[in-house]
């Protein structure tokens, strides 16, 4: 029996092993560390900090969580009631994560304020005057996003009042991020500075017709037209998409006069190699040539660079009829690339204005029968694909069924680069024989007449004529 | 085409990333964005903002609590996959198809045939895609060795040449990532708004080139960790053309964010969303909302089984907004709490099976006049196919659903009709059903047994869940658990039939061995009687004639053909478990030889001194409370309204007289059958000596007979006959569920 008693030794010395291995340890660490007097004083270990905060973790992770579930599945008022559970993880933050407990308070908040039936603008604003004074360092971008709440509920004055005061802000040192926050606060008050211009420069200008004028009024505007330019002159120089910054500054400049410095601005933002290919930028350079009256080559030049960086731009079509009405072969030549290379765009298919830009250009060749090397140029490189691309009998059929314009312009000019049997051509004019539209009538006229030009196109004319 | 006329603001070439990895835990949530002032301020009005994330978007309802089987469950799943060779070698897949029981029948080659024949289009697509590692295009001999996975296609390379002289291009190759080097070999290429340039995408970025001058015409559209405000370590993980919503958009998916990229505004996200999923999004599908409505991406992860739908819409007049709040949707394991009440094993089993990684995602839109539904399918590495259905109310507010309506669910669709293919067991009437299985429920024992082992499982699963199960890592207590309809609560019940049906043909999934005892007590039998019955007589002489003969108690449950699976020590057991475990395997006293071989001399000092004090302390131990502690430990699992105890705390330890219950600094040490055998601990403990050989002896049959789970001392001696088999049985399944080594919980009391 001694052996047996020994067995039961060493069964508890295992058992004191046990305890003091890590696992036991960890499985301790999730009990809360009770007090209980009648306990001898070994028995009685407070849980370290260390085991709190691992404790406090997984509680914080498991309900944020819940929140995240609930937000997720839309149960508003439920994550609204986790969220105050989830609120004490402040008291208690011992992360030195950089998104502490308070970044994802202010989130959630926000979320769930924007979305809970019972939630209103004065309970959304004191929260977020709370938010703002939870963190330095998200204290520009809590500003920015109130103001922007603010803004799409039409608050622009309250949204102007809290723009200015995260302006005035300072803390230590500036952070890049910090840096990029402010100068969009700042850009922000200017693009409201500009609105509240232009409001005045209505009212002045209306008072101007009825022969009054207010000077104040006149005053405050100029005084707006000062504050939004210096803001907003600040932003459009860093690389970025700013389209509404650079639209209302140029506004500003060309009503008081500075079209230099506009036309700077604009030339800037479509051609400095640091900012994006915005094909914005392009087209403000071109509309605002285009409303001083600038000239012809000036006008090309905005729109060939347009073309070259998105050839499926809608601005292709007034670039192809300036093209097509030059006097320089070379760039009716460019117009008619302009106008192939568009009409490879999947957008453009049934876009009539493109089709009949090309029918008439495809005509006017035909019917000079000088440069047909164009068309044969450019229909190289898409007759393997164009007939089955758009003048499939399919699309014969719904076009005609659809948009006659689309299918007469179309089927001249499948007449014309496939020849009178193909599909396309053969269908609509057809239809519209057969339902006696005058124009379908000399569209099959025209295009059995000048039938042999596909062939020239297609470069099958030599060996054709040979044979 | 059109294209916006001011986008939203940005920065551009935001510089490095952020030097701090991964997103924000909740970084997705509570921002604008940016504003956009909507339109010119005409006079006097005030100028509309319009934001970039957080505007209304549509209400998209789900329709049940839960997805629903969409198919019968996939018996195919068991055959093993495809290998090159399947397709290679013909014939040699029927073969390996016959040799295989399931029955099930694949024909590769047959099923691709057809699927060419029925779209051919796709079919040309997929197939490139199924083989062309196995294709081989060019001139010379293949070599032995790639012989076994590559064909010789030169001769419909000849065949195709001869028909036109363009058809297959050689448009890129480059063994390197485009944008920095990256170890994925994963590339991706679609289509484009031009119908002759195609994406390229690997996990640095998104290139387009054109295929008539691949060489000389791309551009690069997307480039990882160049982005505005992305995160360090981010990579593409899912490019996704949106040409249906809108010709020059691209869907491209990190582990962190999705962006919505615009072909005519290269390298500048128009839209970003963190979509805080925990594992990537691995599959994406786009239902394009008409003109304006917003477009439905659905994002699906795979091991998570996380789908997320996101609305977003612009591009053409306006630029490009987020709408809605993002919202998650039912996952095939979510379903798990609908289904019926599972012996642990099975709901084991169950449970493995629905959270068996996603592995795709399909979504179709149904229009009926003004209601619309999408209807989202979701595809399972088992090959199971779940369906979910989301209404679209346009004209009601969207928090008010008509109950009617919730309770149609897909299981009253049309389109949910069981397939004709439909195992015979699903064909039943509704109604038979549905009773036989309360006759099931009621007459069955396993029903006692189910409640506390379901609490048990329940507990354990709990607790290993976040560990290792993706089912539903964050699922948050419901708040009113919404019920499935009825008719979807059979479709549960059906699907989970033919599920234990298929799984009893395949012995690969066989379950434990378990003692059928379907109809060994009726529930009239089961009800107490007023005194003592025939079978507890009986029961009780047949205790008694076993004591007195030392023989053991097995009348009526002949044991399995096998034994029990053995417990497989999982490392890092602590000594007793191993020890435990050695002793049901009946290698307990090697290793007990073992052990005491060891530093013997060293420790029998050190125990004597212990044994010593051990006397002194001793005293208030008593046998009867060996068996308290066991049973302590049932009556701890029948009743759960004691406070749920944490399910990550071991609770076998019996909580000891006077110690704070669950706070117990110290374990309480186990009693072992050997101590209560010594004359010592047996006089200590007040037993008369009479009774002291009849004690052993009848605890010395334990040491004897196979070590069959069941019969424990501890329980046996103390309870009455049925209780008795009670605690066999539940010890038996608490074995066998313990037979996957993770759900083993330190356990003591045995």
């Amino acid at each position: 029996m001694d052996s047996s008693l020994e067995e039961e030794e060493e069964e508890e010395e295992e058992e004191e092993v046990a305890a003091r291995s890590p696992a036991a340890q960890a499985r301790r660490a999730l009990l809360p560390g009770l007090h209980l007097p009648f306990l001898p004083p070994q028995f009685y270990r407070p849980a370290s900090s260390h085991e709190h905060k691992l404790n406090f973790k997984k509680s914080k992770e498991a309900c944020l969580n819940y929140i995240q579930d609930a937000i997720l599945q839309k149960q508003w008022k439920r994550a609204a009631e986790f969220m105050t559970s989830y609120v004490e993880s402040l008291e208690k933050d011992y992360s030195r994560e950089y998104v502490g407990p308070s970044e994802i308070i202010w989130r959630i908040g926000t979320e769930i304020l924007c979305h809970h039936s019972h939630s209103n603008m004065k309970e959304f604003n004191s929260f977020i005057e709370q938010m703002k004074t939870l963190g330095v360092k998200r204290y520009l971008k809590v500003c920015l996003e109130h103001a922007f709440h603010l803004l799409c509920n039409g608050l622009t004055d309250e949204a102007y009042q809290n723009l200015c005061l995260a302006e005035s802000w300072r803390f230590g040192e500036q952070r890049v991020i910090q840096d990029k926050e402010i100068k969009l606060i700042q850009a922000y008050r200017g693009l409201l500075d500009y609105y509240s211009w232009s409001k005045q420069k209505s009212i002045v200008l209306e008072h101007g017709q009825d022969g009054f004028e207010d000077l104040s009024v006149e005053q405050e505007m100029h005084g707006c037209f000062r504050k939004a330019a210096v803001n907003l002159k600040e932003i459009i120089e860093i690389p970025g998409v700013w389209d509404q910054f650079v639209k209302c500054y140029v506004d500003l400049l060309e009503f008081y006069g500075d079209h230099n410095e506009a036309r700077q601005v604009l030339n800037e933002y479509a051609y400095n190699s640091k900012f994006p290919a915005n094909p914005n930028a392009h087209v403000y350079l071109y509309q605002f040539l285009k409303r001083h009256g600038e000239s012809k080559k000036s006008l090309i030049s905005a729109l060939k660079i347009l073309y070259d960086i998105v050839p499926s731009h809608e601005l292709m079509i007034d670039f192809n009829i300036m093209l097509q009405k030059s006097k320089k072969r070379k760039k009716r030549r460019l117009g008619l690339e302009v106008i192939f290379s568009a009409l490879d765009y999947a957008g453009w298919k049934e876009n009539v204005k493109a089709w009949s830009c090309l029918a008439r250009q495809v005509k006017q060749i035909v019917i000079s029968e000088k440069h047909l090397d164009w068309i044969k140029q450019e229909w190289k490189s898409r007759k393997d694909w164009w007939p089955a691309f758009h003048f499939s009998r399919y699309l014969a059929k719904r076009n005609w069924q659809e948009n006659e314009s689309l299918s007469y312009e179309k089927a001249l000019v499948a007449g014309i680069l496939l020849g009178k049997d193909c599909k396309y051509f053969k269908y609509v004019s057809h239809q519209g024989c057969k339902a006696q539209v005058e124009r379908f009538r000399f569209l099959k006229k025209f295009v059995n007449k000048h039938n042999p030009v596909h062939l020239r196109i297609s470069g099958l004319s030599d060996s054709s004529l040979q044979s | 085409m059109e294209f916006p006329d001011a986008l939203f603001p940005c920065y551009f070439g935001a510089g490095p990333p952020r030097e701090e990895g991964g997103p924000a835990p909740a970084a997705g949530w509570g921002e604008h964005g940016q504003v956009l002032g909507a339109g010119r301020s005409s006079r006097q009005a005030e100028t509309a903002f319009v934001p970039h994330r957080g505007q209304t978007g549509e209400s998209w309802e789900p329709a049940d609590a839960a997805a629903v089987p969409f198919l019968p469950p996939n018996e195919s799943c068991c055959i093993p996959s495809l290998t090159p060779q399947d397709i290679l070698y013909h014939g040699f897949l029927r073969r390996k198809l016959r040799t295989d029981k399931s029955g099930a029948t694949l024909n590769f080659t047959k099923q691709l045939g057809h699927f060419f024949v029925d779209h051919p289009e796709d079919a040309f697509g997929s197939l490139g895609q199924l083989l062309h590692k196995n294709f081989y295009l060019g001139n010379s001999k293949v070599t032995r060795q790639a012989r076994s996975s590559t064909i010789r296609m030169t001769a419909v390379m000849e065949e195709i040449a001869r028909l036109e002289a363009r058809r297959l291009q050689k448009l890129r190759h480059d063994p390197q990532t485009m944008f920095f080097r990256d170890h994925s070999p994963w590339r991706w290429s679609e289509f484009t708004a031009h119908p002759r340039v195609l994406s390229c995408a690997d996990r640095t970025g998104v290139q387009c080139l054109d295929t008539r001058a691949p060489e000389r015409c791309c551009f690069n559209l997307f480039k990882a960790g160049e982005a505005n405000g992305c995160q360090q370590g981010e990579r593409v993980v899912l490019p996704m053309y949106l040409g249906r919503a809108h010709p020059f958009q691209h869907l491209i998916a990190s582990q962190f964010s999705v962006y919505v990229l615009d072909e005519r505004l290269p390298l500048v996200p128009v839209l970003k969303w963190t979509h805080m999923m925990k594992d990537p999004p691995l599959f994406a599908n786009l239902t394009p909302g008409g003109p304006g409505r917003s477009h439905k991406v659905l994002l699906g992860a795979s091991r998570t089984q996380e789908l997320l739908m996101l609305q977003y819409q612009g591009g053409r007049q306006s630029a490009c907004q987020l709408v809605g709040p993002p919202q998650k949707l039912h996952s095939i394991a979510g379903c798990l709490q609908h289904f019926p009440t599972q012996l642990p094993h099975r709901h084991h089993l169950l449970q493995q099976r629905l959270s068996a990684p996603a592995t795709g995602l399909a979504a179709a839109l149904q229009k009926d006049g003004p209601h619309e539904s999408l209807l989202v399918f979701q595809l399972s590495e088992a090959g199971d196919v779940f369906c979910q259905r989301l209404t679209h109310e346009a004209v009601k507010p969207p928090a008010v659903i008509s109950r009617t309506e919730a309770t149609a669910g897909p299981g009253s669709s049309p389109l949910f009709e069981i397939p004709a293919s439909s195992p015979p067991g699903l064909g039943r009437e509704d109604k038979d059903e549905v009773e036989e299985e309360q006759t099931f429920y009621l007459s069955n024992l396993e029903v006692i047994f189910n409640e506390e082992e379901e609490e048990e499982d329940a507990d354990t699963s709990a607790a290993l869940e976040e560990a290792e199960l993706p089912q539903e890592p964050c699922a948050s207590p419901q708040p009113s658990p919404a019920e499935p309809s009825p008719a979807t609560a059979i479709r549960y019940r059906r699907w989970l039939k033919a599920l234990s049906k298929g799984c009893r043909e395949h012995p690969r999934q066989a379950s434990p061995d378990t003692f059928s005892q379907k109809r060994l007590f009726t529930r009239k039998e089961l009800e107490w009687p007023p005194g003592p019955s025939a079978l507890h007589r009986q029961v009780r002489q047949q205790l008694r004639q076993a004591m007195r003969e030392g023989g053991c108690i097995r009348r009526w449950d002949p044991p399995g053909p096998q034994a029990p699976a053995l417990l497989q020590p999982a490392e890092g057991l602590d000594a007793l478990s191993t020890r435990l475990t050695k002793a049901w395997s009946r290698d307990w006293e090697q290793s007990w030889e073992e052990r005491m071989s060891f530093n013997m001399a060293q420790r029998r000092q050190a125990l004597r001194e212990r044994r010593q004090r051990q006397k002194r302390s001793r005293g208030r131990r008593s046998l009867s409370a060996s068996f308290t502690s066991s049973l302590t430990y049932q009556s701890e699992l029948s009743q759960p309204s004691d406070g749920a105890p944490d399910p990550r705390l071991p609770k076998g330890s019996p909580p000891k007289q006077g110690s704070p219950p669950g706070g117990s600094p110290l374990p309480a040490s186990p009693l072992h059958d050997d101590e209560l055998l010594s004359s010592q601990s047996l006089r200590s403990r007040g037993i008369p000596k009479e009774r002291r050989k009849t004690l052993r002896d009848y605890l010395a049959v334990w040491a004897e007979v196979p070590p069959e789970p069941p019969e424990t001392p501890g329980s046996q001696a103390s309870q009455q006959c049925i209780p008795s088999s009670q605690s066999q049985l539940s010890s038996q399944s608490q074995l066998s569920s313990a037979s996957q080594p993770r759900r083993k919980r330190p356990r003591m009391g045995f």
